[in-house]
């Protein structure tokens, strides 16, 4: 179904991705998209690869692998749903039901890959201990290679000999369960936002949800005119805390009987 | 009297490059970041302590205990660890290990509110919507942005070298505040996000007479996207349950939407 070509880029794009994305990093925001977008050029129909990239970016929005924490994998749930989206020509429908369980069966990848990181951390140790310290590099690049290996073999896998299977599976998924992963799909993007409350100071901030909120089922405002707006009581903030730590910083000198007359 | 070893802009240049390469290589559970961390701070190492192999394989055992935080501020960590480092004061590797251990919290709560919480939803959401109706704009504006802020970080390396650690306590007030004014602007888009991008409609519909009443209608009519809010509270309060993760938080909302829509008590 796919050709050698599409299999070798896509499958090349994702080790790439993989080998240097934990530790550079530059494309960290709305990576999914970029998936989308890449894979949907290899397989020849960018838009799809968006839309895909696009839902299941939004369902990832503020999940992520903090302290070390592991998380579904949107990003090569990105990848796999957008090669099915546009191979089995089923669209969005495909994308969503390859997609959504690769990003969850992600989690595993990413927790197989941090058991072995011990094998090389110790193979590193060793080698500091022997003063072989040319050495230490084989052991983090030697980690990054595994990793992006242990990535790819699964998109390799759906790819090649898996596809006739997936394939076969979409083609007699139940009404239900295609209507229920759309569910899903409008449901997941709550856990982001759940999580995100947890690590922002909720109890100071609040109010500024009702803000949010109100401006965008109210006045039906766009994302970009609520964040100018949120802009604004941003600034107003940090300037009052501002003008607080320095009001703070000249008592405490004046009480401490120090000249404070700059 | 000072032993201080005056590093060049090539052996910074070779810390800061391997460890944008390595800062969550090998990642592992016993000590997470710090394999990566020894390989990248060895150019500098070798030239402070490189006529001593023995003592540097010793100093190599501190330096290979735990440690994990935000990548993007450990950039600063790493400069300022080894100004410390350049020192070759006796108890420098102590001092250095100790602060580091010290920083590592505090700067990956800053972090991850920061890069990986805020930006990253307000950017995403901006770049998935627009990715949505075909277009890459939205995704161009999140890189460009994204990479302004990577190159930032990567040059903060060097101010944290030249100004130590001086420079990352001293900022930590602004950053404090720079956090609260994040915070209101992330809170605000995570408000709208409850209702653009949660979509979560009831299916129960009845008749009465000649009327079919929907459920969906009869509860936004009180409050606007009324299924929306109601899950997202429900979620934040069932991650306070024992022992759930993230991770077990979707795979149960997935499981729930998919039993809820096939019974139609959602639509």
């Amino acid at each position: 179904m796919f050709s050698a070509m599409q299999v070798i880029l896509v499958c090349l794009w994702t080790w790439l991705f993989t080998v240097t994305g934990s530790n550079v990093q530059i494309f960290t925001y709305a990576s999914a998209v970029l998936h989308g977008m890449i894979v949907g050029l290899i397989m020849g129909d960018m838009t799809t690869g968006l839309t895909v990239g696009g839902t299941l970016c939004l369902m990832g929005l503020g999940v992520g692998g903090y302290g070390g924490s592991s998380v579904p994998d949107y990003n090569l749930g990105t990848i796999v749903g957008t090669v099915f989206a546009i191979g089995t020509g089923q669209g969005m429908e495909a994308g969503l039901a390859v997609g959504v369980p690769v990003a969850a069966l992600g989690t595993e990848f990413d927790i197989i890959a941090k058991m072995c990181g011990s094998f090389f951390l110790h193979g590193e140790m060793r080698v500091a201990a022997r003063k072989e310290f040319n050495k230490l590099g084989i052991f983090p690049h030697g980690y990054n290679v595994f990793r992006a290996t242990l990535y790819t073999l699964p998109v390799l896998l759906v790819m090649t000999v898996g596809s006739g299977i997936i394939t076969s599976l979409l083609a007699a998924m139940p009404e239900w369960l295609t209507k229920g992963l759309n569910t899903a799909a409008g449901m997941l993007p709550a856990v982001g936002f759940a999580i995100l409350m947890k690590y922002l100071p909720v109890r100071e901030y609040g109010i500024f949800i009702v803000f949010g909120f109100a401006c965008a089922a109210y006045l039906g405002l766009s994302m970009v005119a609520i964040s100018l707006f949120a802009l604004i009581f941003a600034f107003v903030i940090y300037r009052q805390l501002e003008i607080k730590d320095n009001a703070g910083s000249v008592v405490a000198a004046g009480a401490n009987g120090e000249d404070y007359d700059e | 009297m000072s032993n201080k070893v005056e590093l060049t802009k090539k052996d910074l240049y070779r810390c800061i490059n391997r460890y944008m390469f390595t800062r969550q290589s090998p990642f592992n559970y016993e000590t997470m970041q710090s394999g990566g961390w020894v390989y990248s701070i060895h150019p500098a190492m070798e030239k402070i302590y490189g006529d001593d192999p023995d003592l540097l394989a010793k100093k190599y055992e501190d330096h290979f205990k735990f440690y994990n935080t935000q990548p993007w501020f450990g950039n600063l960590i790493l400069g300022a660890c080894i100004a410390i480092e350049s020192t070759k004061e006796p108890d420098a590797t102590q001092t250095a290990v100790d602060m580091r251990t010290a920083l590592m919290g505090p700067l990956a709560g800053l972090g991850d509110a920061i890069i990986f919480v805020m930006f990253a939803t307000v950017f995403g959401a901006i770049a998935a919507y627009s990715a949505l109706e075909g277009s890459i704009f939205g995704w161009v504006i999140a890189q460009t942005f994204g990479t302004v802020l990577w190159i930032i970080f990567y040059r903060l390396f060097f101010t944290a070298y030249k100004q130590g650690v001086e420079f990352v306590t001293s900022r930590s007030a602004q950053l404090k505040r720079l956090t609260d004014a994040a915070a209101v602007l992330g809170l605000s888009v995570v408000g709208a996000l409850v209702v653009t991008t949660v979509k979560v409609h009831f299916g129960f519909s009845w008749t009465i007479g000649e009327v079919t009443q929907n459920l969906d209608d009869l509860v936004n009519s009180i409050i606007p996207n009324f299924a929306n809010v109601l899950t997202v509270i429900l979620i934040y309060f069932g991650l306070d349950i024992k022992k759930m993760t993230s991770a077990k938080m979707i795979i149960i909302v997935l499981v729930v939407a998919i039993v809820l829509s096939a019974f139609g008590i959602l639509a």
